[in-house]
């Protein structure tokens, strides 16, 4: 099994914060940011500067008109509490390079941008919920993903916590693709209205375009029933056509629970998930700030 | 049926990996998925008959087991020796119908596949002492017959371990035993060739075919029969009397003694052999004996008919790494022909392993036509001082065929045909992966994502 935060990773997910804030700099766009940071891009006005506060936040327009640092403030954004609820289930499992490991790396990811921005995470677990307050390192929040991680056959992270504990804020769901999207309604059931949901539907690559050939006995991982199916050119046709039904399917139960939807696929790295923008996080950040 | 017989070796080898392509090809490869939602709903939907057996790919592989079974039941794989018994029928000897058409320059082919049968002739060869005869050792004997206008060509027997047996057209003294084999290899070889026949008749033999098929022979030249039997003489009327007078009366010739020994004692028999003299000279054709120390062996002698250079086998390969043997065969040769045949007998010498427990195979070679040349262009005077490497496995340049063997029955190649069929399907089945992979299936989501 691969290592689940990986040096390289790690390294990446340092510099994400940093990273994404340049990314949104240079756009110009601040929405990105602030819908992680904590804070909304709507500017409330200025407060004295005191040793310690941070000197991005310094106005040096301000400074060269009045010479006194001034910090700009913005008003804060209802969006200050972010939960993430990551699939652990067995299908999230199949393969070498599970979809598990893709989706607690993006949580990591998410968690590390929501902290790093002043916001309090909540990573849902079965029994229980751990809170993170703002702030808080990266190994504790590591920490926590890791042993969703060791505990194999554990549905740490339960699919059944759509409940929302918080009455606000983002609650971004990374889900298996494949799972049945009439569940969708279920699993958003208890949403406050005031939060945002975010599904992120993840897939494997060869979910997406497998790559079979020849005769196959295929065990459902959940429930290990087995199926024999020869497999050749027609039937890779009828299964592109059977996911791009279900992929519709989503969509369509997606909307239905006023939820963002957004299509994963595994073998993307996480961090450049979250910098690529208007195709994944601007995305996000917009929809949420439409909600809102 | 004996297991060591090649036939039987490929089909018992070809059975099970039939067996196990065929069961791989139909065993599917499991694959855990996360959900069989849309496999399922693929399956239900799919037009295509969920079944192996349309597989063309099974068809062609139950076909190749078909073709192994088939070669299986060669009746030339399934002959059998009897425990004891003498007549052993000629497993597979299938003269060439282009050397029976007259063609010149093409092969007789000779397969006598059955270990038992041959261990049954070696054992008759070392009983003998004194005739080293013309038996193949190998699964299998390539003759190559020369051109029936080409009177002085050789004829090159070549084991398949690559031991090679020499003799000089239209002289070689074919010595068969075994009157089935006779029947066969006699009537293909002997009816181009001066004949002599020798058949081995036991005396409880029922198949005295080989010599009574003399009234069939196609012999242009005097023939001469004679009948070894290594048993009681006292069935020998009644052999004879089954041979019958008219085989008799065609033959040149006829003798009837009791072991091989025997037949050089023959009165009748030398007396026959003495009318088969060419013209040479009296001198030069006394029968010679070969003595070595102090021991005295018919160990190399000229036959009975001066046409052949006789080599107990056992001697032979006793002595095959000592100079003097094939120097002193060379002498015989070169006195009766005049030609130096000293490296090919060195050659031929050579084959014989030092550990072999097999009787050297040796050659029957005579030539008293001194008048014409020994094929010329096959044995130019350049190639004789040539040396030969003592562990070839192949015969030296000037005694390979000039043309490939193409002699064969349908039989033969049911084996091949087999394995192309396999190969054919194997190969058809990797284009048609690839043809499917380079076709593929447009991902549903490529514009999503």
């Amino acid at each position: 099994m691969p290592e689940l935060f990986p040096a390289p990773f790690l390294r990446r997910l340092e510099a994400l914060p940093l990273r994404l804030a340049k990314t949104a700099g240079r756009a110009g766009d601040r929405s990105a940011m602030a819908s992680w940071g904590g804070q909304s891009d709507e500017f409330m006005g200025h407060s004295a500067y005191s040793q310690g506060d941070d000197l991005r936040h310094l106005d040096w327009a301000a400074y060269g008109r009045s010479d006194r640092l001034l910090l700009r403030t913005f008003r804060p954004g209802q969006e200050q509490h972010t939960t993430i609820t990551c699939d652990c289930s067995a299908s999230m499992r199949v393969g070498e390079q599970g979809k598990l490991i893709f989706g607690l790396r993006l949580a990591a990811a998410i968690g590390q941008v929501a902290l790093s921005g002043g916001q309090a995470l909540s990573l849902r677990f079965e029994e229980r919920e751990e809170a993170l307050s703002p702030g808080t390192r990266l190994p504790s929040l590591l920490g926590v993903l890791n042993v969703a991680f060791e505990r194999r056959g554990i549905q740490v992270l339960g699919r059944k916590v759509a409940e929302g504990h918080a009455t606000s804020g983002r609650h971004v769901m990374i889900l298996d693709g494949l799972d049945d999207p009439t569940t969708l309604r279920t699993r958003a059931s208890g949403q406050s209205a005031q939060r945002s949901l975010t599904l992120l539907a993840v897939y494997a690559r060869d979910e997406i375009a497998p790559r079979l050939s020849g005769r196959y006995r295929l065990e459902d991982s959940e429930t290990g029933v087995n199926v024999d199916l020869d497999i050749g050119p027609n039937e890779l046709a009828s299964y592109g056509r059977e996911l791009a039904d279900h992929m519709e399917a989503w969509r369509v139960g997606a909307a239905s629970c006023k939820a963002h939807l957004m299509t994963l696929v595994s073998d993307q790295d996480p961090t450049d998930v979250l910098l690529s923008g208007r195709q994944a996080l601007g995305t996000l950040a917009h929809s949420t700030r439409r909600r809102a | 049926m004996t297991l060591s017989e090649p036939s039987v070796l490929w089909a018992l080898l070809a059975l099970p990996v039939l067996a196990a392509l065929s069961m791989a090809a139909r065993r599917p490869r499991h694959r855990v998925v996360a959900t069989l939602r849309l496999w399922e709903k693929v399956k239900t939907s799919s037009p295509r008959p969920q079944r192996r057996w349309t597989d063309v790919t099974i068809l062609l592989l139950l076909a190749a087991g078909g073709l192994a079974l088939l070669g299986a039941s060669d009746p030339g794989v399934r002959t059998s020796v009897e425990p004891g018994g003498e007549a052993v029928p000629v497993s597979a000897l299938r003269p060439s119908p282009i050397v029976s058409a007259s063609v010149s320059g093409e092969w007789l082919y000779v397969r006598l596949r059955d270990r038992g049968q041959r261990e049954f002739l070696l054992k008759d060869v070392m009983n003998a002492r004194v005739f080293a005869k013309v038996i193949p050792t190998g699964d299998e004997v390539l003759a190559r017959l020369p051109s029936w206008s080409d009177s002085t060509g050789p004829l090159i027997l070549e084991t398949s371990d690559g031991e090679a047996l020499l003799g000089l057209w239209p002289r070689p003294v074919v010595m068969l035993a075994n009157s089935a084999l006779a029947s066969n290899s006699v009537r293909a070889l002997t009816s181009a060739l001066y004949g002599l026949a020798l058949t081995d008749v036991t005396p409880d033999a029922t198949d005295h075919s080989a010599v009574a098929s003399l009234e069939s022979w196609r012999v242009e030249a005097p023939v001469m029969v004679a009948i070894v039997s290594r048993g009681q003489g006292a069935t020998m009327p009644s052999v004879v009397s089954g041979i019958g007078e008219a085989t008799v009366s065609r033959a040149t010739s006829f003798a009837a003694v009791e072991g091989f020994e025997s037949l050089l004692n023959c009165p009748e028999f030398l007396a026959a052999a003495s009318s088969f003299a060419l013209p040479v000279e009296p001198q030069q054709k006394p029968l010679v004996w070969a003595n070595h120390g102090s021991e005295r062996h018919s160990v190399i002698a000229l036959d009975p008919l001066n046409r052949a250079i006789l080599v107990a086998p056992d001697f032979a390969r006793k002595h095959a790494n000592e100079a003097w043997v094939p120097e002193l065969i060379a002498l015989c040769i070169h006195r009766l022909t005049g030609r130096n045949l000293l490296d090919p007998m060195r050659y031929m010498l050579s084959k014989i392993p030092a550990s072999s427990s097999k009787p050297l195979l040796t050659l029957a070679y005579a030539s008293t036509d001194t008048e014409s040349p020994l094929a010329p262009g096959i044995f130019p005077d350049g190639v004789i001082n040539h040396t030969y490497e003592s562990t070839a496995k192949t015969l030296p340049s000037f005694l390979k065929p000039q043309t490939p063997m193409t002699t064969t029955t349908h039989l033969d190649w049911i084996p091949l045909l087999a394995a192309m069929l396999v190969l054919f399907t194997l190969v058809g089945s990797d284009i048609a992966k690839k043809e499917r992979a380079r076709r593929g299936v447009a991902s549903p989501t490529g514009a999503l994502l």
